[in-house]
């Protein structure tokens, strides 16, 4: 199984999860590369990706899975390069024995938020609301309620003149970039956008282990 | 340099706000795999408009080919620009932002040339949506060399006079050679508009509204239609730009032939198109492998008018299934007639449904529209059909031909029952679908039918609804039907003169715009314009007298105006004309360039 990290940066942060799942396989097809197909009426090709980026959110670390026998990274990488449309670019690839299941690996993603016209002596008051408890207004089936928050931010830092924030994104516990960024509008009587955010990282947990990292380690074992 | 950067920053500052704020932002980002080279040397900037939304203009074959053509000519750089939707129009408007091109962000206005394809009536009050979005000036004499110039293209030029008074410059014809011809003119005499225009009149296929005279509402020069004479040698793309959204036709497709052999009365295009102009089966076979390993798209589209009568099909059927399973695609077949289905077809779409155009009832009505469809035609294909495992049927026809009766009507639901009677015989099931689509007859020019009425909006009500009581009878039926009200400023705008530029703009202030989606459309704004303008819509509509000097006859589109004459007058006593595919009709299409032609076998009417 090939899993591929890319990038969506610039205008491409503007094209929805389905049009990222068709553009993605085009790529590889146009590469040269044939995947396995399902079987059935109407086969389609094998293929995975991490969970949904909200749309205008750029990043660095989306990830997709894709069964291609008898691939090499090598050739892999060098025959995809210029082969996707401006904003997308494949950043790393690892080849593993098993489906590294990459919807459900991304339990916490980091973000970086530009603060512009925000000083340091702000983010203060970011750190203690989120002691103490931090309130946002989300949407949650068809109508908004109020929440505090705080329990599904994992960490906070800031960085010249960015906001680094690691929040948790499972499937049962998930805190909303948009989200995160409307409470922060309004605790510091901001107007941060989401086009001031880029998705950097994405972890498998609470603890410092990256995807990168994980799925390293899944092909190490492959090779042995 | 500075001033020019710092200026750019702020303009993708706003726009990257507003697309957060609009339907579908991946409309309006470009970037697709497959654009020009946005940093090559140029020395004229050329913009291709599409008076409607990406997802419908990038479908657009013809855009496709131009696109290729300019970008592979060493001095334009050709970009594109589509109709904004409504909630991006208001956005660009509140936000001070001109509209602009996907590949550079260049506002419409900096173009060399500005090159509208209008495909459709419905597309006119859109094209001044545009140039009021870029504050360009509706028409052609209010403005200077300081705008670009206005250039119109497509299947609407067959009647180029209702919006001739907005553009510079209009192409009738095939816009392969013409458009190089224009682009090197307006090259080499930049800032001189009047040597332009001078020198793009005497290119054949070119029309220039504002140097031609004009005598009672007509204009009197003479023009010819463009023709591409060798299809086969024309340039047509190795590769596609390929859409990061969806679009309503998303998949590459391959032109097999220019033009119809069949001649059915009421369609525009057969008579347009022609003369007709085949592409070889191995130009066809390279291109659809060529498109197929460079756009990554999973399935190929061929196209024409009615590819079941392209010349080599029997070698295409052969070649095809194979090497849609070697490159794993699929192969879209439009525009089948039903009496050149080949059984073979069904194995190629891999498809459980199907789509036909009997387009009228009975016999004796399609023997006037000339459809030359058999009922042991549309059973013998049914049943081919069924037998392919296909359980959804699509069925078109229109209402208001002329010397329709009710019992033509009947002769509608009739062929739908007869479809069910056969599924349930054959199959022994009840799970068929069938989707009938029912369009009103708008009579259109360069057709036998150019001097038809079109039916009154009370008759077109009566007979949506006669077949609606009918239809909600029979179970497994969907039952379609077009707004009348629409039919009926589609038949207006398509025979209509230069008094309907005045209309097109006033109806367009009144709020008039992207009037094909059935949900914009209001016939209020267009009643209001008349009736400011004190002019009588339906005049437009009514019957023609077969003498009189029509809006578009200076115009020599090869088909003869004696020929279209005497087709006219066999419709209206049910005589029909065999199709040309074999022996020439001597419609006079043939003068512009020579007809490809099919020879016959002994024994069968394909080789």
């Amino acid at each position: 199984m090939l899993t591929v990290k890319y990038s969506k940066l610039e205008q491409a942060r503007f094209l929805s999860h389905l049009d990222m799942q068709t553009i993605l396989q085009r790529t590889i097809k146009r590469a040269g590369f044939m995947p396995i197909f399902t079987q059935g009426f109407n086969p389609r090709p094998i293929f995975k990706m991490s969970k949904p980026l909200p749309l205008g959110v750029a990043s660095k670390c989306e990830y997709f899975s894709v069964d291609i026998p008898n691939i090499s990274k090598e050739a892999f990488i060098k025959d995809c390069a210029g082969q996707t449309p401006k904003g997308i670019e494949f950043l790393d690839v690892w080849v593993t024995e098993r489906d590294p299941k990459v919807f459900n690996l991304g339990a916490v993603s980091e973000y970086e938020i530009l603060l512009k016209n925000i000083k340091q002596d702000k983010f203060s008051l970011v750190k203690k609301a989120i002691n103490e408890g931090f309130v946002v207004r989300k949407k949650q089936k068809r109508q908004y309620i109020i929440q505090d928050v705080s329990n599904l931010i994992v960490d906070i830092g800031y960085v010249k003149n960015k906001m680094i924030v690691r929040l948790l994104s499972t499937e049962s516990l998930n805190l909303r970039i948009n989200d995160f960024l409307s409470g922060i509008n309004t605790l510091l009587s901001a107007d941060l956008e989401i086009s001031n955010v880029v998705k950097t990282n994405q972890y498998i947990g609470k603890e410092d282990i990256s995807i990168d990292t994980y799925l390293s380690k899944m092909e190490l074992n492959l090779k042995k | 340099m500075f001033g020019y950067v710092f200026r750019k920053l702020i303009f993708m500052k706003k726009l990257d706000s507003i697309l957060l704020n609009v339907e579908n932002p991946g409309r309006y980002i470009g970037g697709e795999f497959g654009i020009c080279d946005i940093k090559k040397k140029y020395d004229l900037t050329f913009c291709i408009a599409f008076p409607d939304v990406y997802e419908i203009g990038m479908s657009n074959l013809g855009i496709k080919i131009l696109y290729n053509i300019l970008n592979n000519n060493q001095h334009i750089l050709c970009e594109r620009v589509f109709a904004p939707w409504v909630d991006m129009g208001a956005m660009l408007r509140e936000n001070d932002i001109e509209l602009f091109s996907l590949e550079t962000r260049r506002s419409l206005r900096d173009f060399d040339i500005l090159g509208f394809s209008i495909q459709y009536e419905m597309a006119y009050t859109n094209i001044l949506y545009m140039l009021e979005l870029s504050n360009i000036p509706f028409y052609a004499k209010e403005r200077d060399e300081s705008f670009p110039l206005l250039v119109a293209g497509g299947p609407c030029t067959a009647n180029p006079e209702p919006f001739a008074e907005f553009f510079d410059i209009i192409c009738i014809g095939d816009g392969e050679e013409v458009s190089l011809k224009v682009a090197d003119i307006v090259r080499e005499n930049k800032g001189n508009k009047t040597k332009i225009l001078e020198e793009c009149k005497k290119i054949e296929g070119i029309y220039v509204p504002s140097l031609c005279v004009v005598k009672e509402g007509v204009c009197q020069e003479k023009v010819k239609k463009s023709v591409v004479k060798n299809l086969d040698l024309a340039e047509f793309p190795a590769k596609m730009i390929v859409p990061n959204i969806k679009i309503v036709h998303d998949r590459p497709v391959v032109e097999l032939f220019r033009g119809c052999y069949a001649g059915c009365r009421f369609c525009q295009a057969c008579f347009f198109y022609r003369p007709i102009r085949n592409r070889s089966f191995q130009t066809v076979l390279k291109l659809i492998e060529n498109l197929i390993k460079s756009s990554g798209y999973e399935e190929i589209g061929i196209s024409s008018l009615s590819t079941g009568d392209y010349c080599e099909i029997s070698e295409l059927l052969y070649v095809l299934p194979k090497l849609a399973k070697q490159l794993n695609i699929k192969v879209q077949i439009p525009s089948l007639r039903l009496d050149s289905y080949d059984a073979s077809l069904f194995k190629l779409g891999r498809s459980s449904s199907i789509t036909f155009a009997p387009e009228a009832g009975t016999q004796r009505l399609r023997d006037v529209i000339n459809k030359n469809i058999t009922d042991e035609d549309i059973d013998i294909t049914i049943k081919n059909a069924i037998s392919n495992k296909c359980r959804s049927f699509k069925l078109y026809f229109m209402i208001g031909l002329p010397t329709e009766t009710d019992a033509d009507l009947d002769g509608i639901v009739e062929i739908c029952e007869r479809i069910n009677r056969l599924y349930v015989d054959l199959t022994g099931k009840k799970n068929i679908n069938i989707t009938i689509s029912v369009a009103v007859f708008v009579p259109k020019p360069v057709t036998p039918f150019q001097w038809v009425k079109q039916i009154g909006l009370d008759e077109m009500t009566y007979k949506q609804n006669y077949l609606y009581q009918k239809f909600k009878k029979i179970k497994n039926v969907s039952y379609n039907w077009h707004d009348s009200k629409t039919s009926f400023v589609e038949a207006v705008l398509a025979r209509g003169d230069r008094k309907l530029a005045k209309l097109i703009e006033k109806a367009y202030k009144k709020g008039a715009k992207f009037d094909s989606w059935g949900d914009k459309f209001d016939i209020k704004y267009w009643n209001d314009a008349a009736k400011d303008m004190g002019i009588d819509l339906d005049i437009y509509v009514a019957e023609r007298d077969l003498d009189a000097v029509l809006p578009w006859n200076f115009i020599d589109f090869g088909v003869s105006q004696k020929y279209l004459k005497n087709e006219y007058i066999k419709a209206l006593n049910g005589l029909t004309t065999e199709g040309c595919k074999f022996n020439c009709n001597h419609c006079g299409a043939n003068k512009l360039a020579k007809c490809s032609q099919h020879i016959k076998c002994e024994e069968d009417m394909r080789c």
